[in-house]
């Protein structure tokens, strides 16, 4: 299932009689790796469903568009990412918050959900991601958790492997400081 | 705590999901997407079905007004025999009769009376 080239792909989705059955390995085949890219960014399991549900939704949707020139599973990440980020910014925008505020929310919400049990390290560790501007956390993330390599980094998030770099180095100096910090 | 979170092993995220979470959502979006599939299906027929009485229509009103020419232009035919319009002999017919009303016997005799 998982040596589908994207040509494949693309044909399968493009056949009205096959498209249903693709998707659905499609949603098996990247469910979990977009889970918890979503799950990074949004913190909480629920918000996650939510976003998982409208990722999933809007490519079904738009699944015309889909042409086979760029891989599923980037075409997939895209649609999560900004699918996150525009949730993120609804929940703020809802909430009547600001860019600075942002950070302390995050972290309540992710303090008070039932699906997180961190030690005190890894929540630690948590904090210190929250504190980070948004695109440096989405690097980190993805860098860190993920170990998704910059190309493909870059593929999703539209911008160079050097400047991907420059960000993921400036969030591991940020977390440094902030674990000397806690002494 | 621990000074350096990079200097040593990975520290994963704490973050957890309910059990069979995967399992439940894939078989919730593919009962979803296979819901959405058949409403495209039934509205694509539709469609279909609407254009069909359109097209269906619309060749009824063609055939219709071209039977009424047909028929308007065969009806000038009988009316229009040899070039004498129908309406036109009415209106000689009214003429005719408007001259014998107006014109008495009296004035007629006096007429030729002064004729003569």
């Amino acid at each position: 299932m998982n040596k589908r080239t994207e040509q494949e792909w693309y044909e399968l989705f493009a056949n009205e009689k096959t498209r249903v059955d693709a998707f659905s390995s499609a949603i098996s085949l990247y469910q979990e790796r977009i889970y918890w890219h979503i799950r990074r960014i949004v913190v909480t399991h629920d918000n996650a469903n939510d976003v998982m549900q409208n990722t999933f939704i809007k490519a079904w949707r738009h699944i015309e568009k889909y042409r086979g020139e760029a891989k599923l599973s980037t075409w997939l990440f895209r649609i999560a990412t900004n699918e996150s980020i525009d949730y993120l910014n609804e929940m703020k925008r809802q909430s009547g918050l600001f860019s600075d505020d942002d950070s302390l929310f995050l972290q309540e919400s992710l303090m008070s959900d039932p699906y997180f049990d961190g030690d005190e390290l890894q929540k630690e560790l948590q904090k210190a991601i929250l504190t980070l501007p948004e695109k440096q956390r989405l690097v980190f993330n993805m860098r860190y958790f993920e170990e998704m390599k910059y190309d493909k980094m870059a593929e999703i998030l539209g911008q160079t492997v050097g400047g991907l770099k420059a960000s993921y180095h400036l969030a591991q100096k940020k977390i440094q400081e902030y674990f000397k910090g806690l002494d | 705590m621990k000074k350096d979170p990079f200097e040593s092993k990975k520290i994963s995220s704490g973050m957890n999901i309910p059990e069979g979470y995967f399992a439940e959502f894939h078989k919730q979006m593919v009962s979803e997407i296979s819901l959405e599939q058949n409403k495209k299906e039934i509205k694509k027929n539709t469609l279909t079905l609407y254009m069909r009485r359109v097209m269906y229509l619309a060749a009824m009103l063609t055939g219709l007004i071209f039977t009424l020419n047909v028929v308007s232009d065969s009806e000038n035919d009988i009316w229009d025999i040899d070039g004498l319009s129908f309406v036109s002999d009415i209106v000689d017919m009214e003429q005719d009769e408007y001259i014998s009303i107006s014109v008495s016997e009296y004035d007629l005799y006096e007429y030729l009376y002064a004729k003569n």
